[in-house]
């Protein structure tokens, strides 16, 4: 008893020093009930800055962001978004920066629209909220809740900005795991500390901007894909497009996809 | 060893002012300081470590330059980019892009890409334009010396040192004092740039005496805020194992060592300051008054009145004493409004205020004429509809 108290309080101990990410299960993406894109005219969607990160996980968990991946991975993400979304007959604007008000209400709503993710993607996957819960069905007899977001009706203003009857949201963080981590990785297992090699998250979502309303999310804390290249950045953006709207249910990881 | 964690997450700028909030045991004597090399400014990124770090400011500055809390005004950030060019000479000031942030905390920082951001809160604080001098000198010094990076460097060493040794179980004695050296580290880092600073600002022929007051007054707050919240004082616990920064005492003694040895006739700047700054102060106090932190606010409104009698420093003090609203607070905040009408005829504000604190004591028709003649002073009033509510000008 005394042994494994001892061993439970440095396992601890080693936890701290090491950096856990606590693993949400994965789920399929969300849509708004209902919601289908318009089909008697054309959509437009404007694509808000891609958040994308690539670097390294240093042993203790220094997260190093690395400047020439991040680059290369924004073009191949871009890229491939641009390819997938032509496929699906969707035009997708790419925001640059704007100066001024308009650049003040574009980043209002980016910094509003990360916030709400955050919230979609630890409330709509991890644990659910009990005020989104859905009154029982017989004809659906499973717990069901609400894909129930919106970065409220002044969301509209960035419909008179850009034009476009959506904004995306995209968000990629990797960091692969040195050989020191992995050494760190392997040795914590053995004080029965579960620690992850790397980070490999991303999430996706679409604004109506109309009413402000999410009408689609979706989040991987375990994604695949590496972006720093072409194939991977193509899986990176087919997993986390998995489910938009309008496309086929492709929730089935690509036949390419590494084993982790 | 969740320190330990969030600085190994964290370390993208060096901050002025670290408020810590862990007590520690006795610290070990100080080593000598490091000294790090100055780069030739400006300079771009090398290496991988170097240029990440820049692209994740990069990253942060690019949503700054659009943030609302960014004071755009042409005049204010001419005055201080002025002070800033004059300190580190006119080339090197080239390489820093200034942000005055407007928040009531006192602090200013910078980053490794070159983005200072000073707090309108730091601006409230001094005094003259010679200890504007010594924090944009110090924040520069962060900059030509890469601080960031040297420290990013260190804390993955140590914090890999410590893993390591606190798996072997019987090394984490040994990793918690592994893990102080880094904060040895920082606060080196600390001095060096606060000894660049002073050095700066008296090769530019300020005043160093002057530089030592803003530590002063923070010193002060700390006992204010602890004597109002009934709390040890920080000023107590300032000097810590696990401190980011030099403690007080010691950067003021240091400090004041370094005054004594500049010959006199270094200038002040106190008009100049108090003059690029006077349309600002009166909103920069509100700011400071609406942290609730009585205490503080009460010292520093003192400090301010004893430097300057101004009519808007007895509306700040009748705001304070009005929103604390301790029994006999409102009756003083009505005199002070009161002695704030009397000395200035162009202060709408302590109509509003004398008009609010009157119906709080019940005295309903002359909280009402007040909060009419404010509304007559004021006819912009971004609060008219609620205020000429309270005034009865609604049914």
């Amino acid at each position: 008893m005394k042994q494994w108290s001892r061993g439970a309080v440095l396992g601890g101990i080693v936890a701290l020093c090491i950096g856990l990410s606590a693993q949400p299960a994965t789920a399929a993406s969300l849509l708004k009930e209902g919601f289908a894109f318009p089909v008697d005219r054309p959509t437009k969607i404007a694509v808000l800055r891609p958040d994308v990160s690539v670097g390294t996980l240093r042993s203790a968990g220094e997260d190093e962001a690395n400047a020439e991946w991040t680059e290369v991975a924004r073009q191949n993400i871009t890229e491939e978004m641009k390819t997938q979304a032509s496929a699906q007959g969707l035009a997708l604007d790419f925001l640059g920066d704007m100066k001024g008000a308009d650049g003040e209400l574009l980043d209002q709503y980016r910094s509003l629209f990360k916030v709400v993710s955050g919230a979609i993607a630890r409330h709509g996957f991890f644990d659910h909220l009990p005020t989104k819960l859905e009154p029982k069905n017989p004809a659906v007899p499973s717990k069901r809740w609400r894909m129930d977001w919106s970065l409220g009706p002044g969301a509209a203003q960035l419909r008179a900005l850009t034009g476009a009857d959506y904004a995306l949201l995209l968000y990629t963080h990797d960091a692969y795991g040195s050989s020191g981590r992995k050494a760190a990785v392997i040795f914590a297992a053995m004080w029965g500390v579960a620690a992850p090699f790397g980070v490999h998250e991303g999430y996706a979502g679409l604004v109506d901007l109309t009413s402000g309303d999410l009408v689609w999310f979706n989040t991987d804390p375990a994604i695949g894909g590496d972006p720093r290249e072409k194939l991977g950045a193509a899986q990176r953006v087919r997993e986390l497009m998995a489910g938009f709207p309008g496309s086929k249910p492709a929730s089935q990881p690509a036949p390419s996809a590494p084993a982790r | 060893m969740i320190a330990f964690q969030r600085l190994a997450c964290a370390g993208m700028s060096l901050a002025l002012l670290a408020v810590g909030q862990r007590a520690g045991a006795a610290p070990p004597p100080e080593p000598q300081p490091v000294t790090t090399p100055i780069h030739a400014v400006p300079y771009t990124p090398e290496g991988v470590e170097e240029k990440g770090l820049w692209m994740q400011v990069d990253e942060v500055e690019r949503q700054l330059k659009t943030s609302p809390q960014v004071i755009s005004d042409a005049a204010l950030n001419g005055y201080v980019r002025s002070v800033l060019c004059r300190t580190v000479g006119e080339q090197r000031c080239a390489a820093a892009r200034l942000y005055i942030i407007r928040s009531p905390e006192a602090n200013a920082s910078m980053a490794p890409n070159g983005m200072i951001q000073l707090n309108s809160g730091m601006l409230l604080h001094l005094n003259s334009e010679a200890q504007l001098a010594s924090v944009l000198g110090h924040e520069f010094a962060h900059y030509e010396h890469r601080h960031t990076l040297l420290y990013f460097r260190e804390s993955k060493k140590k914090n890999s040192t410590s893993l390591w040794l606190a798996m072997t179980g019987i090394g984490l004695i040994a990793a918690i004092s592994v893990e102080n050296g880094l904060f040895r580290y920082s606060r080196d880092m600390e001095r060096e740039a606060d000894m660049d600073g002073l050095a700066r600002m008296a090769a530019a022929g300020y005043a160093q005496s002057e530089a030592a007051a803003p530590w002063k007054l923070f010193r002060a707050e700390w006992d204010g805020t602890a004597a109002e919240r009934k709390r040890r004082s920080q000023t107590l616990r300032d000097d810590k194992v696990t401190g980011t920064h030099p403690g007080m005492a010691e950067r003021i003694a240091y400090t004041e060592a370094e005054a004594a040895r500049q010959p006199p006739g270094g200038e002040t700047g106190v008009e100049r300051y108090q003059s690029a700054l006077a349309p600002w102060l009166p909103g920069f106090l509100d700011d400071q008054v609406k942290r609730n932190d009585f205490g503080a606010s009460e010292v520093l409104i003192a400090t301010l009145t004893e430097r300057n009698h101004a009519a808007w420093l007895l509306a700040a003090r009748a705001d304070l004493y009005r929103t604390r609203a301790l029994p006999g607070d409102l009756e003083r905040a009505v005199g002070y409004y009161s002695d704030a009408i009397a000395a200035s005829s162009d202060l709408p504000s302590a109509w509003r205020g004398r008009g609010l604190a009157n119906l709080k004591l019940g005295n309903a028709e002359a909280g009402k004429a007040d909060l009419k003649a404010y509304l007559a002073r004021s006819p912009d009033a971004a609060d008219r509809a609620m205020m000429s509510m309270l005034a009865g000008e609604h049914p």
